[in-house]
Order: structure tokens, then sequence, then C-alpha cells
């Protein structure tokens, strides 16, 4: 945490600094006593008024005549549940169990079964291969019967996340009926690593290589050799071919 | 700096007269004509200038649809009547009479362009991409948002790939970068870009600076997806805020065009009547009047010499900004910054009426007026920077709260599983019929149609707006109803020739598309 504090200070200074040299005189456009609403404007909410303005007529009433009475189905009879995420805190789940399944469920857990509590079961199942069990954590969620669709606050952004909907029985014991995808939310802020990776990527990096050797992409010979390099620099035979040097 | 062009596929052949394909010719009118008479006019003059545009593919597909064509000058013809009904009216009004002969003589030259590129716009951007001062990229096949799309990954490979092969047709050339539908990035899409031969995307700034590990240059310079060193550049929002800000930015300003005061909504009901939707409902003509004045109901005539004049302080200023901004960035980055600066296209004409002629101050000033800063395309600036860091972008949009929520939420969340399992089923029929002919090829190529148009983002965005709900729920529903009975009728050998020759009539994009590439 104190790290992090660092570094969000870290970044206000640089944000002051760039303020001290674009200087008010340039005759930027500032609607006095806006300022601090300006600094609650909620991201994309110009950019969505602006998009919806494209659509710009009022709704008709009635369609036009369609020979269209169809409804798309309630469910597709399968057993399935897939998650989503929708920003660094919630992921969305919607669910579909066939009937069969829950009768099967009917048959085999009998009177458990009425008392038991439909329930999704959320599992932190960050960096690591989730075989049912090696959650770091979970919650539950109660739903009800007639419920097909979640909105879960995890509230652990940047972490990885994987959703049975199965049913707790009065005893305690937790029966899995369904597993979702896994899912990963992202971060709410900067990462906190900071190692750095630099490249060129190898098609950029062949003809500078060729032009150092005078074999540039204009030469005849160039193009041809260039293929070859880049080829070399992506399936990583160059390794292979010092190998071969050394032992020379 | 980059506009992005799109609009949703909106053609209906069956209906002589439909009020959604105003979205298109409003667009036209107001956006894409002006802007290609802002470059035509730059390029006459011996002004260079770098832009970075998206068309999006269904918006090319109407700008070049005859049938579209064809109503488009029904409507500007209207258009230019009505504006000669307004001059007259306006006689005895000389605050408003001369703005009717502007509009007037605008809607005269629109037609006029119209007809010079063939009825087909796109001819125009296609041009300036050869002249070297475009640099047009693609965009997702049908506006499908990719982060919703992770769960059936299949289908953001078939948005891209027949974006991509769309794109060739079109330009003869391959694109070197995607704007990804409403900025939506989902890490891993990256492989699927790099598949299709793209080079480059855009996200929003968090979508960098949330990355892992932390960019050390923050979003002025591009990044290399770890693993597939595709870039990925990110939007500054210091210059974004300028332009987009409702409180801080340029197009609010009091001087400039109300776009809330149409003559449409004005004007005595008997005499705008001819002139709006044939059921009486009253529309935006695109003819206004009045200024911004102030934050207040009480309007006052527009005056454009002094709306011209803000514009081209206002470009001064972006133009200073800017220049201020990159010197210290230069100081602090040691190395030369890239200032990634996108906007909707609609923005420039549509919604700010004075945006085009902005962007030719700006344009002009810096061309001439300095030494500080140049336009520069992606591509460009890659060749003249090549080594960068290599990160993971984060998973984001540059949608409403930055994420996803504009297209997860109350009103839209519902289409998901039918979208979901579509996409499956189509990877089901891709698979089952790797060689398919006469027909079932027919169908399958119109399946996946049905599942493209379906998968528009437009519709999840119209339902969480609220306005215009009807249409988008019933567009998403009609192509996955269309597409789940291609889908009973391909598994079970009996093809409706008529029904499927209809749908192929009025759902007809992409006339070249191969079904195969859903997988």
């Amino acid at each position: 945490m104190a790290i992090l504090r660092r570094v969000k200070g870290g970044l206000h200074k640089m944000a002051r600094k760039k303020k001290i040299l674009a200087p008010a005189k340039a005759g930027k456009i500032i609607t006095p006593g806006k300022t601090a609403e300006s600094k609650k404007e909620v991201p994309g909410t110009r950019e969505t008024m602006v998009e919806q303005a494209k659509f710009s007529h009022p709704q008709i009433k009635t369609c036009p005549g369609r020979d269209y009475a169809q409804e798309l189905p309630f469910q597709y009879e399968r057993d399935k549940i897939v998650l989503q995420v929708r920003d660094p805190w919630w992921i969305h789940a919607y669910w579909e169990l066939m009937r069969q399944t829950l009768e099967r469920l009917k048959d085999e857990l009998k009177d458990d079964f009425y008392r038991a509590k439909r329930v999704l079961r959320v599992y932190d199942i960050s960096q690591i291969i989730f075989n049912g069990s090696n959650a770091h954590r979970f919650f539950d969620i109660e739903v009800g019967e007639q419920a097909n669709n979640w909105y879960i606050d995890t509230a652990g952004p940047g972490r990885s996340w994987c959703v049975d909907l199965g049913l707790l029985l009065a005893d305690g014991r937790f029966f899995t009926i369904v597993r979702s995808n896994a899912v990963h939310t992202p971060l709410e802020g900067p990462s906190w690593i900071t190692d750095e990776e630099w490249m060129i990527p190898d098609d950029r990096f062949a003809r500078l290589y060729g032009m150092g050797f005078g074999l540039g992409r204009s030469s005849p010979v160039g193009k041809a050799w260039q293929e070859k390099v880049r080829h070399v620099l992506s399936s990583g035979v160059s390794s292979g071919a010092s190998a071969a040097k050394r032992k020379v | 700096m980059v506009l992005h062009g799109h609009l949703p596929f909106v053609r209906h052949p069956e209906h002589e007269d439909f009020l959604e394909e105003d979205w298109l010719y409003e667009a036209i009118t107001e956006t894409y004509i002006p802007l290609i008479l802002v470059f035509e006019k730059l390029i006459a003059e011996g002004i260079d200038f770098r832009l970075t545009m998206t068309l999006s593919p269904t918006l090319i597909l109407m700008l070049s649809d005859s049938l579209l064509q064809e109503r488009y000058l029904k409507h500007i013809n209207k258009l230019i009547e009505l504006a000669h009904r307004e001059i007259e009216r306006t006689s005895w009004q000389p605050a408003f009479r001369h703005l009717a002969v502007m509009y007037r003589d605008q809607f005269c030259g629109a037609r006029d362009t119209f007809q010079r590129y063939n009825r087909n716009l796109v001819g125009a951007f296609r041009k300036f991409q050869d002249l070297g001062k475009l640099e047009i990229v693609t965009c997702g096949a049908t506006h499908g948002y990719f982060p919703l799309m992770d769960a059936c990954r299949d289908s953001v490979k078939a948005q891209v790939k027949v974006a991509v092969d769309h794109y060739r047709e079109v330009f003869g050339r391959s694109p070197e970068g995607i704007w990804l539908p409403e900025c939506g990035y989902h890490p891993g899409h990256d492989e699927i870009f790099k598949e299709a031969g793209l080079h480059y995307f855009f996200t929003d700034s968090h979508g960098v600076l949330h990355g892992t590990p932390r960019p050390k240059y923050g979003v002025f310079a591009p990044v290399y997806c770890r693993g597939t060193q595709v870039a990925c550049f990110a939007r500054d929002l210091e210059s974004s805020k300028q332009v987009w800000s409702s409180i801080e930015g340029y197009p609010g300003d009091y001087n400039y065009r109300e776009f809330y005061r149409d003559i449409g909504f004005d004007l005595e009901y008997d005499y705008i009547r001819p002139y709006i939707h044939p059921d009486g409902i009253r529309i935006n003509t695109g003819i206004k009047y009045y200024r911004i004045t102030g934050d207040t109901q009480h309007k006052e005539p527009y005056v454009p010499q002094r709306a011209q004049g803000k514009a081209a302080e206002q470009a001064g200023n972006f133009m200073f900004n800017r220049q201020k901004q990159v010197e210290y960035l230069y100081n602090f980055m040691r190395k030369k910054p890239i200032i990634v600066s996108p906007y909707d296209a609609e923005l420039f004409g549509h919604w700010w009426y004075e945006g085009p002629l902005w962007l030719d101050f700006l344009i002009r000033k810096i061309a001439c007026d300095q030494d500080t800063i140049r336009l520069i395309t992606p591509s460009q600036y890659l060749r003249e920077n090549p080594r960068n860091q290599v990160i993971t972008p984060s998973l984001s949009s540059w949608g409403w709260k930055g994420y996803s929520e504009m297209w997860l939420q109350g009103s839209n969340d519902w289409i998901y599983r039918h979208l979901h399992f579509a996409s499956e089923r189509m990877t089901e029929l891709a698979k089952s019929f790797p060689q398919a002919n006469g027909n079932i090829r027919r169908a399958l190529n119109q399946a996946l149609r049905e599942l493209l148009l379906a998968q528009s983002s437009d519709w999840g965005f119209i339902m969480g707006t609220g306005t215009h709900n009807n249409y988008a729920v019933r567009r998403s529903k009609e192509h996955l109803l269309r597409f789940t009975r291609l889908y009973e009728d391909i598994k079970a050998n009996s093809i409706d020739e008529g029904w499927l020759a209809d749908i192929e009539y009025k759902d007809n994009i992409f006339p070249n598309i191969d079904y195969s590439v859903h997988q």
C-alpha cells in the first residue's frame, strides 16, 4: 500500500508540473466556477452523448408493419453458465439449466433438494489451475429459482474468477451443477510491476540488420535475405546456430 | 489525429421511407462531405497533412449501396427545396435570411460533391489515402463489441477477418491497423489482429496506463503486446478533453451553433410537415438558426463570422497546447512523444457544426505557422520509432465509465446468451461444412451475415441509452431469428430458396463473405 501511495503521489506531482508549463494565458477555455465539476466528469460521458446524437431522432411509437411476431427462446436446453467482465470490480453471470437436470437432481437428492438453496459460488482462482477445491477463497450468493443472471461484485480488481452454479445443502455440503469459464478482471490503477522489456519487431529489425550489411530492401538480394533473417529471428533457430559455432 | 467514422447498417428496401436511414443522410450532409471538402481544398493548395481515419465496413457498405445513394439524392433535394422556402419565409428577417442562404448553398454544394464522386463518397477517401494524406484503418465488420464477445472468440476472428477482406476489396491494399469498436480491447485479442495481418490498434488511455508492466512513457509512445508484437496506441486525455469535454471543450463555446434548435421542431407544423417524417413526427432537418449563447434557454441568432473567428482562435489554442505538451514530454522522455487524439467523425459537423472548419484551421496552422509538432500516422511513427516497450494492455473501452457497463446493464444484458449461443452454432456449421456449394453455401454465408448484424454494438448502445429502444431490440431479435432459422434449415438440409433470396436482398452486407472464417 505504501508503494502505491508513493506512486500515486509521483503521478500527481507530474500532473502539477505540466500545468506550470501550459500557462492560462494561452487562452485555454475554462468556464469560471465549473472547473471543480469537470474533475467529476465520468469518463466516456461526453463520447456517449455525441455518439447518441448520431441516432438523433425521436422514437416512433409503432414500428412499420412486420410479419415478425416471434420471440427469442427463453432458453436453449442446455446446462451452461457464462461469465463476463463488466469492469474491474463487477462480473456478470448468466445461466440456464435443463429441466431434466433439475429432475435428476430432485431424484438424487430427494428431500435435501427442496431444503437446499440455489447458490452462485464465486472462486478467486488467480494464478492457479483450478481443480474445484484449490481456490484462494470463495464466497456464496444465494439466487432465486427464477433468476437466470446476476451481477457479482468481486471487490477484487486484477484477479481471476470462476463461478459454480450449485446447491448449498442444509448440512453445508455444496453440490456443483455447472461451472463457468474463467475470467480476469482488469486492474483499476497502474500496475505494481515496473520491470521493463523493450523490443523492435522482427521485420523492422531484419531491415535494420540488412541495412547494416548494405542489404537493404532496395537491393535485389536484400529482400530475400531479409525474409531469411526474419524467419530465423521468429523461429528461434539463431541460438542453435551459435551453439554450433562454439563447437568449432 | 484519428477520426472514427461509423454507422450501423440500416437499409430497409422493403419500405420507401425509413426514419433510421436518416442517420446516414445526416452524416453525409453534415460530416463526411464537409470533411471531404476540407481535405480537397488543403490538397489543392498544397498544404501537407496526415490524418488517420476509420471508415467502418458497414459505413462503407452503405455509402456504396445504390439504393441508399438514390435515397440520399431524394433527401438532399428535399432539403434544398426546404432551404429555398426558408429563404422566402425569412425575407423580412435579415438575422435568419442569410443563414437560410448559407444552408441552401451548403446543401447544393453537398449535392454537387456527391455527384462528382459518382454518388460513392468512399472514392473520395480512397483518393486521399492514395495521395498519402489519409491512413484509413479498418474496424470490426459490423462494429461488434469485442470484450463481450470474448466468450465466443471465433466471432471476434470473423469480425476482424471479414473486415480485413472487405477492406482489401475496397481499397486495393491491406489495412495497416484497426480501430477497435468503442476502443474495446480484451487481452489476447491481439493474437487475432496479428493473424489478420494488422500491425496496430488503439485503446483508451487506461488500456495502456493500467497495462502490465507499467508503461514507462505512459500514453505518449506506443507499446507492443507481449507475444504478438502488435502495437497499441493509447488515447491522450488532455488533448481529448479540449474537444470532448462538455464543460471545458471547444464545441460548447457560446458562439457556436446550437444543436438542439432545429426548424424541424421549432417551426409551425403545417409548414414543416412535408420535410419531416411521413408519419408526422418532427425530426432534425439540419437547418438551425441559433447559437449556444449561454447556459440558458434563450438563444440568440447564429453569426457565422463570429463562429469562424472562434474556430480559428481555438485551433490556435489547441496547437499551442500541443506544442507545450510535446516540449515538456520530450524533456522528460528524451524520445519523440506521440499524442493520439481520436474522435468520432460525426463530432465534426454533425454535433459540432464548426468542427470541420476548426480542423481545417488546425491543419493549416500546424503546416504553416510552426515546426515543433507535425501530424503523423501510426504507421509512420512506428517506422521512425521502431523500438518500444512490451506490455500487456488492460481490458478497457472508451465507452461510459471506461469498461463494458454501457453494453452490459439491465437494458441490454439479456442479448448475450443469444449471441453467444448463435456464435457457437456458427462455428459448428463452419466445421460441419468445410466445402459447401450451391444453396447450402449461400445459406451458410447468409447465416454469418445475420450473426454479424446481430452483433453490432450499436444495438446494445441504443438500448443502453433508452432512445430508439424498439428499433434496436427489433434488429437484434430479427437477425438472431433469421440466423436460427438458417441454422435449422441447413442442418435439416432443406433451404427455403425464396425466403433465402429475400433476406439476401435485405441483409446484403459483404457480398463476398466466406462463412468458413468463423472458427
